[in-house]
């Protein structure tokens, strides 16, 4: 978004007497202009406004004042500012204000000056501005009107509210009206979110948490764990990350549950701490980082895996030198930087592989050796998951490992033959693309295309890996703003059920407190998909998680055209019914039993005698806006029928939009 | 009786098939076409998949029981070897014993089974995998092109999907949906042809037939907003099935998103199914099925027994089904001693509950259960578990099988551990020696598929020789 497009100024015409001053009173023109329209002091305009018309008729006090002249309405972030010449002899001026330029108009304020700053304004409606002066003799005529449209930073309530719905979990008005009232648009956003420290005042890290709630040293916990998770995505205010955290635990997948160590609740606290930290770091980092938590060592099993053993025949774990492979980092076939997999030159019907069981059991031999921290063991029960597994070099093989075609030394350090392996990942042509694609897909859409996944995995290359600088160009690319993929008919991504979950609860405020463990616990594993979601983190059923990026489903359209649908891997004749029925009860009831807290569409419900504003708020603030006037038209004339004249009614009448909106393909289907 | 599969139809199935390297030629099977016997079935046969998802230790599963291979056994995984005294009381005494008095014994959590195979309800498979065609020994797979060899072997995606699809990952159909392709037009309704209380699988999803998806508790899940006024509104319930069904479209008749397009097909069919399942399913099944503790493999399988049940009902009226059950955490790489056994447990508790469920709705010897899984695993251990390998042993259940019988020759160990055995490649990933494509052809013959039409449905089996294509497990 560029500047040009920041700053707007709607002018109706100017009233014939003040017509002699158009040229000296900042209207409608070059961007340029209107740029230092709005950031010029509001008195330094009326002074120039002042002394280009002369300061205006010399009538005595003893009669009112004229009508005053000259009045500007420039668009702000959120907000309209008004400047206009003064009348001779006004002690005071009153603005009024409507939304069509016949009126009626409404006072909004007064002002000893000539300047107004008008902030009680929604931003992407248009306002028409008139000014009275007034003295002891009386008040003038209006002037005539000027109009502005607020509409901060170029985005529009709509446009800000699908920025939300890719790099957050949509977002509430407020959410909506910041990322708007943001000088440039989702860069100074993410600047914003980049700059929010990990664990930002009041939030505990995971561990933290588990500390405090008396949590961390549960044998065998799942739930405790979980709850501090559903806390993190559902209040920390540093959604960005929480979004990228996410999505990260999709990649590197781990399940609680499966995890057989005792303290396994402090394995997953320590891992999604470890997340969260390098979630805005190198994708190096987060490897590396990854690699050493007990939580994934214990969940890919190569926690205690040691050297092979020619006495007892015993060869090392081969599982995460697999799955960092396939999963983590290169998948199994050879890809271009768009993304698309390489052609074989020898037989096009065989796919390059990325590489070969000698290379798994090569790398295996670099996952030997890690161990639980001993050292770390007496500070609370369960610690020593939740620091840094350390390599052991009784247990680790220390002999040359060809790996991917190169070579790591023998008589390296476990921690040096690790970062040597990583480094090899992160040098190999796969990575950018695989990894790019993967996180678009979780962001955006489902099927960037080749120049989309390109431009990121440049990126990727460019800057080894840099997180903010990946996430920045997914998140910033032209085609994740494109208003041609809102009609596309191939474009579009299935949102995830759990995304549409916790954007219903930051959105009408689950209400529990931080530290309330008790509270989030009921929020409890939402996977059953005939009764709940199908789907939910920590939950995986194994490591390739609820679906993958591959998928596409069968006997479809979509199948037809080629185009990959990842969600629709847990999208059944069950699961359809189970998250229907779930969100329907959810909407009404909340969960754990705290309701949704929706004082803040409550007013439209039967504004106007019709639900058309409550269906228009609910339909940028869940849909951003994507669901069409058919079908909004439609909800409107089943939902008018509900009479709201009782507070059942009208509850009823809010319930039901909301889970009209929330169950129509229109939402469903993120664009 | 109409034919089911049309011209129309087994040509999209046979030009899908030939877009994959795995294809025989076309004209051959098309020649065929219309002339299939399995079109007219008017008895009611089922298949019922059991999929160990991950990868189940297949030598802790089926372990070697004679001295020498037990040693051998023992020696390969010092810390993960089944005891042997633990081992007597399952021992297998088939009814052709192996050559050279090699014997096997289920895993103690298997002893459920063990009534099945003595009653010769029960077929083991040894060593079975994934192949496209026989490699004769170590030496022929290192000098093997690629072309002869499944892709991706022991990768969990790939070899799950290729077990299944008998193509590589991304072919979008697999053999149980294919083999339900040629029948579903001959039930009363299509939709109940294939059916899965465990999510989609690509063993269900066939050219034209797709996974029907239960709940493994519920059944078919009623969906409240649409079956009932919406927060008392009739309206705003009308509406409700209106937006999440209707095939909405551009202002040219065009659909206007695929996806919601696709949605909105999930939701209609889940309608569609839940209104006639939903009045058909009984209640209960008539023996009861014990719960299992890790998997919920019993629930699974006591639903499919529910629809089994409910066969005949109006507007299902079924003669050929297809169903899949599943269970995870097979991927036994660490600790298999304590995580496998209760796996294996819920699998043999749940199986011959369901064996006993059939027998007494009268339709054993028209249900045939079996087992699968993503490959075997190595003998060689990684000290407390053991690694993706190949080859593996599985077991078909009903009253059509051939039982009380081992079917096809295990691998020859590796004599030392230094020391790989002849279809060993590497710590005992054993190349299997029968095909996937002929073990689908068996329970396919069964079923009412014609030779002819099986060639297409298992596109590898024209690899194998056509005397030995149909490994005889199953009755004719």
């Amino acid at each position: 978004m560029n500047a040009s497009s920041n700053a707007m100024i709607e002018s109706i015409p100017w009233a014939p007497s003040t017509e002699a001053c158009d040229a000296t009173i900042p209207v409608a023109g070059p961007a340029k202009s209107q740029m230092a329209v709005r950031t010029a002091p509001i008195a330094a305009l009326s002074s120039l406004a002042l002394a280009a018309c002369g300061g205006g008729g010399g009538s005595p006090s003893a009669s009112a004042p004229s009508a005053p002249s000259g009045l500007s309405a420039t668009a702000g972030v959120a907000q309209v500012t008004l400047a206009w010449m003064a009348s001779m002899g006004a002690t005071s001026y009153t603005i009024s204000r409507a939304t069509t330029s016949a009126g009626p108009f409404t006072s909004v304020g007064t002002s000893a000056s000539t300047s107004f700053t008008d902030q009680s304004v929604t931003n992407g409606t248009a306002y028409y501005y008139v000014v009275s002066a007034s003295n002891a003799a009386g008040v003038s005529a209006n002037s005539a009107a000027a109009a502005a449209t607020p509409m901060a930073a170029g985005l529009s309530r709509v446009q800000a509210a699908r920025v939300l719905a890719q790099a957050a979990f949509g977002g509430a008005a407020t959410d909506i009206q910041a990322l708007q009232n943001q000088p440039n648009g989702i860069h100074s956003w993410l600047t914003q979110q980049f700059a929010i420290p990990v664990n930002p005042p009041g939030q505990l890290s995971n561990v933290a948490w588990m500390q405090a709630n008396n949590l961390i040293s549960v044998m065998f916990d799942t739930a405790g764990v979980q709850s501090s998770l559903w806390r993190k995505l559902i209040s920390s205010p540093d959604v960005l990350r929480q979004r990228v955290m996410l999505a990260l635990t999709d990649l590197f997948v781990v399940n609680t549950g499966a995890i057989q160590l005792t303290y396994r609740g402090a394995a997953v606290a320590y891992y999604l701490d470890q997340l969260e930290a390098n979630a805005f770091g190198s994708f190096k980092d987060l490897l590396m980082a990854v690699s050493h938590t007990p939580a994934m060592g214990q969940y890919l099993t190569f926690l205690d895996s040691v050297k092979a053993n020619p006495v007892t025949g015993t060869s090392p774990d081969e599982n995460y030198a697999r799955e960092i492979m396939q999963l983590f980092s290169l998948g199994v076939v050879q890809l271009n930087l768009d993304g698309t997999a390489k052609i074989n030159p020898n037989d096009p019907s065989v796919a390059l592989a990325t590489y070969a069981q000698t290379d798994v059991l090569n790398m295996a031999k670099v996952f030997t050796g890690w161990k639980l921290d001993a050292t770390a063991a007496n500070a609370y029960l369960g610690a020593s998951a939740a620091a840094d597994m350390v390599n052991n070099p009784s247990g680790f093989d220390t002999t040359e490992k060809l790996v991917l075609g190169q070579s790591i030394a023998a008589g390296l350090s476990g921690e040096q033959t690790l970062e040597a392996a990583i480094g090899i990942l992160m040098q190999h042509p796969n990575i950018a693309p695989f990894i790019s694609r993967q996180f678009i897909q979780r962001l955006v859409t489902s099927n960037p295309s080749p120049g989309y996944v390109s431009r990121v995995a440049t990126v990727f290359q460019s800057t080894q890996g840099d997180m903010k600088s990946i996430i920045t160009a997914i998140l910033t690319d032209s085609e994740a703003a494109s208003s041609q993929l809102l009609t596309d008919p191939q474009a579009g991504k299935l949102r995830e059920p759990v995304v549409r979950f916790i954007q219903w609860a930051r959105i009408f405020q689950v209400n529990f407190a931080p530290s309330d463990a008790a509270a989030w616990a009921k929020i409890g594993d939402l996977s059953n998909p005939s009764t709940k979601l199908g789907e939910s983190p920590l939950q995986s059923p194994n490591v390739f998680f609820f679906f993958q990026p591959g998928y596409t489903p069968p006997q479809t359209a979509l199948h037809d055209n080629g185009i990959t649908a990842p969600e629709f891997g847990i999208t059944n004749e069950s699961s359809v019914a189970g998250y229907m029925n779930f969100i329907k009860n959810l909407i009404a009831n909340g969960i754990g039993g705290v309701p949704g807290n929706y004082s803040a569409v409550q007013p439209l419900v039967n504004q106007g005698g019709n639900s058309a504003a409550l269906l228009a708020e609910l339909n940028v603030l869940i849909a951003a806006g994507q669901i069409s006037g058919t079908s909004l038209n439609m909800m409107q004339s089943a939902l008018d029928t509900i009479d709201t004249s009782t507070s059942e009614g009208s509850n009823n009448r809010l319930y039901a939009a909301l889970t009209l909106i929330m169950c129509t393909p229109e939402y469903l289907v993120q664009k | 009786m109409t034919k089911p599969a049309s011209r129309r139809e087994f040509l999209k199935m046979a030009a899908a098939l030939s877009a994959t390297r795995f294809a025989p030629p076309l004209a051959l099977n098309l020649a065929a076409l219309g002339e299939s016997a399995a079109a007219t079935a008017t008895d009611y046969k089922a298949l019922v998949c059991v999929f160990m998802i991950g990868g189940n230790d297949n030598f802790n599963t089926l372990v070697p029981y004679d001295a020498a291979n037990y040693a051998i056994y023992a020696q390969q995984r010092p810390a993960i070897a089944t005891a042997m005294s633990a081992l007597t009381p399952t021992l297998l005494t088939p009814a052709t014993a192996l050559a050279g008095g090699e014997q096997f014994a289920l895993a103690p959590a298997l002893a459920p089974l063990l009534p099945l195979f003595n009653g010769g309800q029960m077929a083991v498979l040894l060593n079975i995998g994934t192949l496209i065609e026989p490699i004769a020994s170590a030496a022929a797979y290192a000098s093997a092109p690629a072309t002869s060899l499944p892709p991706q072997l022991f990768s969990h995606l790939d070899q799950r999907s290729f077990y299944q699809a008998e193509g590589p990952i991304g072919n979008t159909s697999g053999w149980g949906g294919r083999i339900a392709d040629l029948f579903a037009a001959g039930n009363g309704n299509s939709l109940f042809t294939c059916i899965s209380p465990n999510g989609d699988s690509l063993f269900l999803t066939g050219l034209n037939t797709g996974t029907y998806s239960i709940s493994p508790t519920g059944g078919a899940i009623p969906i409240q907003s649409i079956v009932s006024p919406l927060f008392g509104s009739s309206n705003c319930q009308g509406i409700m099935k209106t937006l999440t069904t209707a095939q909405r479209t551009a202002a040219d008749g065009s659909l206007a998103n695929l996806f919601e397009s696709t949605y909105a097909k999930v939701v209609s069919r889940s309608l569609l199914g839940e209104q006639v399942l939903g009045a058909s399913l009984p209640a209960t099944t008539v023996t009861t099925f014990p719960a299992t503790t890790k998997t919920n493999l019993s629930a699974q399988l006591s639903m499919v027994a529910r629809v089994i049940a409910a066969r005949n009902a109006s507007g299902i009226g079924a003669t050929r089904q297809v169903f899949l059950v599943g269970a995870g955490n097979f991927d036994t790489h660490n600790a298999v001693v304590t995580t496998q056994p209760p796996l294996l447990s819920d699998v043999a508790v749940s199986m011959a509950a369901f064996y006993a469920e059939m027998s007494a709705l009268g339709v054993q010897n028209n249900v045939t259960s079996f087992t699968v899984s993503d490959f075997g695993r190595t003998l060689n251990s990684d000290g407390d578990g053991s690694d993706h390998g190949w080859g593996s042993v599985h077991f078909a259940v009903g009253g059509a099988v051939n039982g009380n019988d081992f079917y096809g020759m295990p691998p020859v160990l590796p004599p030392s551990l230094a020391t790989a055995g002849p279809l060993d490649v590497g710590r005992g990933r054993f190349i299997p020696t029968m095909a996937v494509d002929r073990f689908g052809a068996t329970l396919g013959s069964w079923f009412g598929v014609s030779d002819t039409d099986l060639l297409t449905i298992f596109p590898n089996l024209v690899n194998f020789n056509a005397g030995t294509r149909n490994l005889g497990f199953m009755k004719a």
